[in-house]
């Protein structure tokens, strides 16, 4: 049995205990370090990425073998379809983070190690297929991104860090809960299981199961359960307004995977465990979900519409983007499936880049007011170009990665919901405003005086981006090379939910 | 009934006792004869003959259980809440000797006491006959009492003391008089015989006799486990005492209690209780009853201790109400009369130990440092002690349950025994309260990371002891490998009480 999985989820641990062992002092040494763990497991995702093979729709690569046998927990990890593409953007966003990390002096060696750790929360999240072991690396993360956002981020960082912390622990507990109730209900102390596969076997007796509790069935329960936990994650309206705190005042870097992959874990955990488990509720449910998907899209573009500061915008955006997935998943159609996961990715890397694209401006102008800015393009072409790609790939421009996730989920859905279909297209317009405004305001018009000198993206900035500008390029004229990888499992997953739901 | 012993073996089954009575006497003479000025040396010899009380004690953890001059129960149950209270004690003797704030004055009294109220935990925790148990619970709390008022001229210690002895006394004679009520309705002392009785009483229908007495009972031991509405002390005292005494209350004497409380209801009304999957054996109207008269105990009490807590600035009253909140959710585990809640209390029971200890020695680390134990004093603390800081937030998320800490399974392992018991609004009610409870403890790792210091303060004592006892508990408390072990125990001990 090979334990590729659990080298890429406990690579960096590794890299925070040499990070804890260096002296303070040593500074760029615990970059290095830091470097040399994501860049590791960045290498071996990459491999990973190779050696999968896509025609397989099940799990792959599995490891598991007993961790408390008292309950029945196991150590179960494992890679498919769903999980291979998000894996690898898990890898690739931290790495460039570290990267993204270089200027940061304060506290560093606590900085980088709790940076590896959250990596380790992460890729954990993406690759268990125990229960219990999903929810340990899901509040593993928690912890080091509070003292990340409480420690290096902006003015209002203490309220943003606890108001982030206590947002998701609320959703974690209300998850604990329903992993209790699962966890009894699949046997309890005799014969219970966490395994996410076996569970998800089992579900449909659970479904077939009409006992009232509390005027409720049982899959009622969880789903609703389950669904607070993760949407609070993803955040779907209207438990989203810890975001653009969060987003706003934690550094740069921590933007970046906030928006890049934490996001994507709620999205991860409603198609891996929270419709799988309840799929009567779900079919229930399908409708109100996409309602919210919609909302999100158009409220979140609104929204964004409004603002003024830059990292503001763009954490809106996100809200926005994330209702793309809700909507797709939602209809269940392959195609809205697709799209919906392939929207997860190719918002990974656009919104990374948007995050970066702020830092790059605040680093210098220190503000990230987009009306004291203007004419930027004269002095920085090449922040220009590169920030354009970013925001074109966001805006959903033919030939980038974001037109591609969000058509195939928007066509995916209109067979099922067309009038919430025309309403989300509301959103896409307002995007494009948003971002051209944002465009003008910041690279067009009037240089002030005060920037007349100011410096053009350096090499390093160049090298967190590029990685993504690539990558918005390539999945808008190739999107096949993820799609092919994700299409098997996504099959099977759907075929899975749809015969329990007889539709 | 095993066999009866001959004298010589019986005596074999207590030399744990024995050596702790041995070990008082040998302080008490030791102080007597000039050790006030070289106090540290008592703390030492009072550590060797707990060593050797545990030592004993692990010896024993595999023998046979029996019963003692017709009053000591020997059992699993009771060997492992021995070596509880024994390495509790040791861990306080512990912050003891690293407290720089303490004078000399009372040091020989301070070990003396722990001494006997170890003594009488022993007793506490090893008995089925109701004289001893309130013997022994007695010994404890004058021992405590004691302990609590040990500086005679500190005002906030004597208010906290008479508090204390207040309110202990009456709480002690509440259990009194129930007992007493008990042993006239049943003719018995003994608690398995008693079971037998209240089967009897329940099934014709006199439940509501026994609501009464196991009422009363149940404010001995809530005062003791400070639970709502015998919990008003705790803050004053803990707030009032010094740091490692208040360590001992909150973990030692808690932990004792709960051990007699499990078995007190396990054994006492194990003709009620609703072993094995959760199925009801004899359900009756009075178990319906007892068990939401815990339930609603459990509930009251989580919800106060976690709001109250939500103000406090100073960090030992903070830590009381925390283990308030605490003593909550264990009774919780016990609420459910089911073997998995049994073991789940006495798990959740073991996870606290290690956290709450750890909590109070980290208080007391920094008040060496800073001469605080207000919160505000932990400002940027986390930069200049980063140790005993990452330590705390260790134990931090621990209280609050975040895995992967012992906290979090601890929790996990209560609120699936309350769900399968029934008691689900309960478990919902523990979720809720660890949300609750992350604001308040985040609170301090604010201070010491997210903060800096007001002013520069002189760098502090070096304490490499404490240092030390807190890098073990905190990597404990963050191996949750380590989980498997306690559940053991704890599955060791609850199954000798129940299959008797």
């Amino acid at each position: 049995m090979s334990h590729l999985l659990s080298l890429i989820t406990f690579l960096p641990m590794a890299g925070m205990v040499l990070i804890l062992l260096l002296p303070k002092s040593q500074l760029n040494a615990i970059r290095w370090v830091a470097a040399g763990a994501t860049g590791l497991a960045l290498a071996l995702c990459c491999f990973l990425w190779v050696e999968f093979d896509a025609s397989v729709g099940g799990i792959q690569m599995m490891e598991s073998f007993d961790w408390i046998p008292a309950f029945h927990i196991k150590y179960t990890m494992g890679v498919d379809g769903l999980s291979l593409p998000l894996l690898f953007l898990s890898a690739l966003i931290h790495f460039v983070a570290v990267f993204a990390s270089w200027n940061i002096t304060k506290q560093a060696k606590g900085y980088f190690a709790l940076l590896m750790l959250l990596e380790v929360g992460v890729n954990g999240v993406f690759l268990a297929l125990d229960f219990f072991l999903f929810y340990v690396f899901w509040e593993i993360m928690l912890l080091p991104m509070y003292f990340l956002i409480g420690i290096w981020g902006g003015k209002r960082r203490e309220y943003a860090a606890i108001k982030f912390f206590l947002y998701t622990l609320a959703g974690s507990v209300l998850m604990l809960v329903a992993m209790v109730a699962i966890w009894l209900k699949s046997g309890g102390m005799e014969n219970g299981t966490f395994d996410i596969l076996t569970l998800q076997a089992m579900a449909p007796n659970w479904a077939a199961d009409g006992t009232l509790f509390l005027g409720m069935k049982f899959t009622t329960w969880i789903f609703w359960f389950l669904f607070v936990g993760f949407a609070i994650k993803i955040p779907v309206f209207p438990f989203h307004t810890w975001l653009p705190d969060a987003h706003v005042q934690a550094p740069t870097p921590i933007s970046v995977i906030l928006a890049g992959i934490l996001l994507k874990l709620g999205a991860y955990g409603m198609l891996r465990i929270n419709f799988p488990l309840a799929p009567d509720a779900f079919q229930s449910f399908a409708y109100a979900i996409a309602i919210l998907g919609a909302i999100n899209i158009v409220y979140g573009a609104y929204v964004a519409m409004g603002q003024t500061d830059f990292k503001r915008m763009v954490a809106y955006s996100s809200v926005s983007h994330m209702g793309y997935f809700l909507l797709g998943a939602a209809a269940w159609t392959f195609t809205g499936l697709n799209g919906a996961t392939l929207q997860l990715f190719t918002h990974g890397t656009s919104s990374a880049m948007l995050f970066l694209i702020v830092g790059v401006v605040y680093d210098r102008a220190h503000h990230r007011d987009l009306n004291g800015f203007g004419g930027l393009g004269k002095r920085m072409p090449y922040y220009m170009g590169l920030s354009v790609i970013g925001m074109f790939a966001a805006l959903g421009l033919p030939g980038l990665s974001g037109f591609i996730s969000e058509a195939m989920t928007l066509m995916g859905s209109y067979e099922v919901y067309p009038v919430l279909v025309i309403i989300s297209t509301l959103g896409i317009l307002m995007t494009a405003a948003f971002l051209l405004y944002a465009i003008q305001r910041v690279f067009l018009g009037k240089l002030p005086e005060k920037y007349e000198s100011i410096p053009d993206i350096n090499g390093r900035e160049v090298f967190c981006m590029a990685p993504f500008a690539v990558l918005c390029i390539l999945i808008g004229v190739l999107p096949h090379l993820v799609l092919d990888k994700m299409g098997a499992t996504l099959e099977l997953i759907q075929e899975q939910l749809s015969v329990t739901i007889g539709g | 009934m095993p066999d009866a012993l001959s004298y010589l073996d019986a005596l074999k089954y207590i030399l744990p006792e024995i050596a702790v009575t041995v070990g008082l006497c040998a302080v008490l003479i030791w102080d007597l004869l000039g050790g006030k000025k070289r106090s540290q040396e008592g703390a030492w010899l009072s550590l060797g003959f707990l060593a050797l009380a545990a030592l004993l004690l692990i010896q024993r953890l595999g023998w046979r259980e029996a019963t003692v001059f017709g009053m000591v129960r020997v059992d699993s149950l009771a060997t492992v809440f021995k070596l509880f209270i024994t390495t509790a004690v040791g861990f306080v003797l512990a912050f003891d000797l690293s407290d720089r704030r303490q004078t000399g004055e009372g040091k020989g009294e301070t070990y003396f006491l722990l001494l006997t109220a170890t003594l009488g935990s022993y007793f506490l925790v090893g008995t089925n006959n109701l004289i001893l148990l309130y013997l022994g619970l007695e010994t404890l709390g004058l021992s405590s009492y004691a302990l609590a008022g040990i500086h005679k001229r500190d005002r906030n210690g004597a208010e906290a003391a008479l508090k204390y002895v207040v309110y202990g006394a009456l709480a002690s004679g509440i259990l009194l008089y129930g007992a007493s009520l008990l042993y006239g309705m049943s003719g018995t002392l003994e608690l398995h015989e008693m079971a037998r009785y209240l089967v009897a009483a329940a099934d014709e229908g006199r439940g509501a006799q026994l609501l009464l007495p196991t009422l009363m009972v149940m404010v001995g031991f809530g005062f003791k486990l400070s639970l709502f509405p015998f919990q008003w002390w705790a803050p004053d005292v803990y707030q009032g005492v010094s740091t490692p005494i208040a360590a001992f209350l909150a973990v030692g004497s808690k932990g004792v209690a709960l051990a007699a409380l499990v078995r007190f209801v396990a054994v006492g009304y194990s003709g009620l209780l609703r072993f094995g999957e959760g199925a009801l054996l004899a359900e009756t109207a009075f178990t319906g009853d007892l068990v939401l008269l815990l339930a609603l105990m459990a509930g009251a009490t989580m919800v106060f201790g976690n709001l109250a807590a939500l103000r406090q600035t100073n960090l030992k009253r903070l830590l009381a109400y925390s283990s308030i909140g605490h003593a909550g959710y264990i009774l919780m585990g016990v609420a459910v009369l089911t073997e998995q809640g049994f073991q789940s209390a006495v798990a959740y029971t073991f996870v606290y130990y290690l956290m709450t200890l750890g909590a109070f020695g980290v208080v007391l680390y920094f008040a060496n440092q800073s001469g605080s134990e207000d919160i505000q004093g932990l400002r940027g603390m986390g930069a200049k002690h980063p140790l005993a800081s990452v330590a705390m937030v260790v134990f931090l998320a621990s209280l609050t349950g975040l895995p992967p800490t012992a906290g979090f399974f601890g929790k996990w392992y209560l609120m699936t025994a309350a769900w399968d018991g029934g008691l689900r609004w309960l478990t919902l009610l523990t979720a809720l309260m660890s949300v609750v409870s992350l604001f308040y403890y985040f609170r301090i790792a604010k201070a010491l990371f997210l903060r800096d210091a007001e002013e520069e303060l002189p760098a502090g004592p070096r304490t490499p002891v404490l240092g030390g006892v807190l890098a073990a508990l905190a990597v404990a408390s963050l191996f949750f490998l380590y989980f498997e072990p306690l559940l053991d125990a704890a599955a060791f001990g609850v199954g000798s009480v129940i299959r008797w």
